[in-house]
């Protein structure tokens, strides 16, 4: 993978950094902020991304990634135009801290601008209505949910389906996964399933098979 | 004019005036008739007179009505009198008062907080107008709460419940039905969210909060005054990030140890567009499909559903079987 390229090292930067740790070492950040910079296992440029000759220096050239943190939407906006004016073809990934930046985001030129309100409103309406991690379901939209449930009872999948509705997308046995189990594939206790549905196929399927 | 007094006191005003000037008007004219005219006025006629003539209908064909010069000026007088408290009357209380009953009529469309099972979102910043949205898009009843009329304007005119008022104050809280509530979402500064969560527990202890943080060193103080959930949107954003950069829709999230949740985008160069479900889960090996988005909708997963552009897949699996899958996609 080639260089990818990091601006702004606060909060979402870190966690861009450390999404981007387990696919590839070859990264590269920047920040004006020397203290913030220390530390890590990264190369590191210090210096203001809306400069070209920082950009540069962190080796745009050579990058055809960069992702731009920089903490406002009038900063990342600057970063997108630099980087662009240097190396058209280039893939900008940023964040819009509000919705009206959006669109200005993209004609700057980002390839992807994720929304800051939106994805904290999903997460806060996950975690009031108790999807947020450490609870053993997760919302996947339209009214379906993905639950881990440990069955009590021995069953068959075809029956746990046709009884409540819900579909039984996996079975982990130990360290392995079963996929998309037919309807004749049985389960026992000690295996795991992940079932999708609704809030009541799972309720049904939950007392079919005694899962918690 | 008068626009200190309250409505009520307005209107007694008002009828004040009119019934002086009725009287005015049936005195003056008892006096002329019998004193200057030398005719007979009883008080039924003179009250009937001046009626007539305050209301400018003059009906004169009775007998009852004055002719000499005095008695034409006092008619003129009376007539003036009549017109300027019925205009000034309509002005200062009639009018406010019809207002009054058409925003009480407004007020009755307002739509009721919900009775139970509802969330209430406190602070509707823009991540609090967001969380409404996505509360709605999963039709979960809410009621918002805001102590800005200018920002609850916008759900009013959508017809959603709202209270206006500060979200510390447990009257407030009250009005938007938290005993029966669901859960309360707080999306204001730290210090304001700490403290509707400490309000909202005291209220009712067993509601879950989820609230918005702007600073990470507030985490610790929020889950302290209740908090169940902190969103970290600054951190997810920045996660997505590093997700869309390397290919992926969403990073994957963690569901047991070593099994993840993952999303893939099906592009238009993928060989996958066109393929049953059923079909891919072989191709990939090891990993299972939960379904996929579709223009905004989920679909479970449907063995002879065909994938196509643009869907994003969601997977479960471990992470090696993932990069295989998405090398397929």
């Amino acid at each position: 993978m080639s260089l990818i390229i990091v601006c702004g090292y606060g909060t979402a930067g870190k966690a861009a950094v450390s999404r981007l740790e387990t696919e590839t070492g070859n990264i590269v950040i920047i920040d004006k902020d020397e203290q913030a910079l220390r530390g890590g296992s990264h190369t590191t440029v210090v210096g203001d991304a809306t400069d070209e000759d920082t950009l540069r220096q962190a080796g745009i050239e050579m990058s055809d990634t960069l992702i731009a943190t920089a903490g406002s939407d009038i900063v990342n906006s600057f970063i997108i135009l630099t980087a662009k004016s240097i190396k058209p073809e280039i893939s900008i990934y940023t964040v819009a801290e509000r919705m009206e930046n959006i669109d200005k985001l993209y004609r700057a030129g980002a390839s992807h601008v994720v929304q800051e309100s939106l994805i904290g409103a999903r997460e806060m309406v996950d975690g009031a209505l108790g999807y947020s991690s450490g609870d053993s379901r997760i919302y996947l939209g339209s009214g379906n949910e993905l639950h881990v449930i440990s069955p009590e009872r021995p069953g068959m999948c075809g029956e746990a389906t046709k009884g409540s509705g819900a579909a039984i997308v996996a079975i982990r046995r130990g360290k392995k996964i079963l996929p998309n189990p037919d309807g004749s594939v049985k389960f026992s206790k000690g295996d795991v399933l992940y079932a999708a549905g609704s809030e009541r196929e799972i309720e049904l399927l939950k007392r079919l098979i005694g899962g918690k | 004019m008068l626009r200190g007094y309250s409505l009520k006191n307005r209107i007694s005003i008002f009828l004040l005036m009119l019934i002086s000037t009725l009287l005015i008007g049936a005195i003056g004219y008892a006096y002329i008739k019998t004193n200057i005219e030398g005719g007979s006025a009883t008080v039924l006629d003179s009250v009937y007179w001046a009626a007539v003539t305050i209301s400018t209908i003059g009906y004169s064909n009775n007998g009852i009505y004055l002719t000499s010069a005095a008695g034409k000026a006092f008619s003129i007088f009376v007539i003036a009198l009549g017109i300027f408290v019925i205009f000034v009357g309509v002005q200062i209380g009639v009018g406010p008062w019809f207002e009054h009953k058409l925003e009480h009529m407004m007020e009755k469309r307002r739509a009721p907080i919900p009775k139970e099972g509802h969330v209430i979102v406190a602070g509707i910043s823009e991540l609090g107008e967001e969380s409404v949205n996505e509360l709605l898009r999963r039709k979960i009843p809410v009621a918002a709460i805001d102590d800005d009329e200018a920002r609850l304007r916008p759900l009013l005119e959508r017809n959603i419940p709202i209270v206006l008022g500060d979200p510390t104050r447990e009257s407030v809280l009250k009005s938007a039905n938290i005993k029966e509530a669901r859960a309360i979402i707080t999306a204001s500064d730290d210090t304001t969210n700490a403290f509707v969560a400490i309000t909202a527990r005291h209220i009712k202890p067993d509601i879950r909060v989820a609230s918005s943080a702007s600073r990470r060193s507030s985490l610790k103080v929020l889950r302290h005054s209740g908090v169940n959930s902190v969103a970290r949107s600054k951190w997810i954003s920045g996660e997505r990030l590093a997700a869309k950069a390397i290919g992926e829709e969403a990073a994957g999230r963690e569901l047991e140890k070593g099994t993840y949740l993952y999303q893939v985008e099906v592009k238009r160069s993928s060989k996958m567009g066109g393929m049953s479900m059923g079909d891919a889960v072989k191709k990939f090996g090891g990993i299972a499909i939960v379904g996929v988005r579709r223009k905004g909708e989920f679909h479970p997963y449907k063995q002879e559903m065909k994938l196509m552009e643009g869907d994003v897949i969601h997977l479960i699996g471990g992470r090696e079987a993932f990069h295989k899958a998405k090398e397929a996609v």
